[in-house]
């Protein structure tokens, strides 16, 4: 705990960030669960290293970037099948989105808009939907360069709004 | 600059843009209603994705779970240093502990190790040695279906807390050596009729430590430790006090192991 922030700020920035991170994490796993246990692991490694540091202002990045590390991890982890049951990887690996997380009409639009984009597209759309990350932000997030995000992002945007409103259109006819 | 670099050009996020280039894209779009509805269009349904995502509904608990979670390291953290304290209270306990811990050191880098790649089994002679073969390969066969884990602790002081709570096999080994790691998850086993503690740990790469009690090997102790890979499993096995520790990884190697087990058995 030698590196770990002051209570204080942790507790700040569990407010402020812990929703959109599990926003994030949703979009990325598809599983409630395990979306609740990437946030808590990231506030984890958090308060573990938080304290080192030095630029608050880098905060967010770092919680954002620590997440979506940890889901490579436990993805390609995953892939390896090596602890769990049959039925729960076949869930986790070829699972929709559970029931749970479509409990609201504009969720599930959003949701399964984003699942319909190229699969590229979908983390740095959700950086900039779920956060309003800029470019620069999402680029240090995903560990790519600037004109490779600003490129998938002017197209999974234009992938996305199309999904978004045909999604729309579809709930509202049926 | 054309209407389509323009629009896309103001589709950016703010701050990430030339600010010159962006009032030229700004006066181009003023001039051209279509050019400015099509941004108002996207803008619009922008607004209405960014809803959207905000309303994705968050678990009740979460908040309260991500904020113990800076308990939990403290608690983990101050149990760790008590066992720590404890232990130095002990020092016949500590030279113990040290001379084992040489001696692991001195065997793992030894070149007469034992090391085999076809089955453990086969190259283990003796009794003690056939019976650590044969917990060997069942644990390669099992890999991969152990079930589902009992208990998923915050730290390895609370997961040691769980098998000592479930009457099954602890050690030393695993509270004083990865008390940093995360664990994984924790399952109680039944391995030919012992209980056997099997915790999993977020290391690099990612390794399930096995505590079998040493009447498994008849209560022999190990003269060396023993290196094996079975069902494409990597294992490192050595005994410890009374119980056995078989260290495994299926995404890793043996080298792994023994980088682990050497560098915590020197702490």
């Amino acid at each position: 705990m030698k590196r770990a922030p002051d209570r204080n700020l942790f507790n700040e920035v569990v407010e402020l960030y812990y929703q959109p991170l599990y926003r994030f994490a949703l979009s990325l796993s598809k599983r409630e669960d395990q979306a609740s246990d990437l946030t808590q692991e990231t506030f984890r490694t958090f308060a573990q290293h938080g304290g080192e540091l030095r630029d608050k202002g880098k905060v967010k990045s770092w919680l954002f970037t620590t997440l979506y590390r940890e889901f490579l991890r436990l993805y390609k982890r995953s892939k390896r099948l090596d602890h769990y049951e049959p039925a729960v990887l076949e869930a986790q690996l070829g699972g929709s989105i559970q029931s749970d997380a479509r409990r609201k009409h504009d969720a599930h639009l959003a949701v399964e808009a984003l699942e319909s984009v190229d699969e590229i597209f979908r983390a740095p759309l959700s950086l900039f939907y779920i956060e309003d990350l800029t470019y620069k932000e999402i680029a240090d997030v995903l560990d790519l360069p600037m004109g490779t995000v600003m490129s998938r992002l002017s197209r999974g945007k234009a992938q996305l709004r199309d999904a978004f409103l045909n999604s729309a259109k579809n709930n509202s006819d049926a | 600059m054309k209407i389509e670099e323009a629009i896309e050009l103001l589709d950016t996020p703010i701050g990430d843009c030339d600010a010159e280039l962006r009032a030229q894209a700004d006066r181009i779009v003023k001039e051209e209603p279509v050019a400015l509805a099509e941004l108002d269009r996207r803008h619009k349904v922008d607004f209405r994705i960014r809803g959207a995502f905000a309303s994705i509904a968050v678990p009740a608990d979460l908040k309260t779970n991500c904020l113990s979670v800076y308990d939990r390291l403290v608690d983990s953290a101050g149990k760790t240093a008590d066992n720590n304290r404890n232990f130095l209270i002990r020092p016949w306990m500590y030279a113990a502990a040290a001379a084992i811990a040489i001696m692991l050191l001195i065997q793992v880098t030894s070149p007469d190790f034992d090391q085999d790649t076809r089955s453990a089994s086969s190259i283990v002679p003796g009794v003690s040695h056939a019976g650590v073969g044969n917990l060997l390969n069942d644990l390669g066969r099992q890999f991969g279906s152990f079930g589902n884990y009992h208990h998923q602790p915050g730290g390895i002081a609370e997961a040691a807390s769980f098998f000592e709570n479930k009457n099954a096999p602890v050690s030393n080994f695993l509270t004083a050596n990865f008390f940093d790691i995360v664990p994984d998850g924790c399952r109680i086993l039944d391995i030919q009729g012992y209980r056997v503690s099997m915790v999993c740990l977020r290391t690099e790469p990612f390794m399930h430590l096995f505590i079998v009690p040493k009447e498994a090997l008849g209560g022999e102790a190990l003269t060396r430790p023993i290196e094996s890979e079975v069902n494409a499993v990597s294992f490192l096995a050595w005994t410890d006090g009374d119980q056995l520790l078989i260290l495994a990884t299926r995404s890793g190697t043996c080298e792994d192991l023994r980088r682990h087990a050497a560098f915590a058995s020197v702490q």
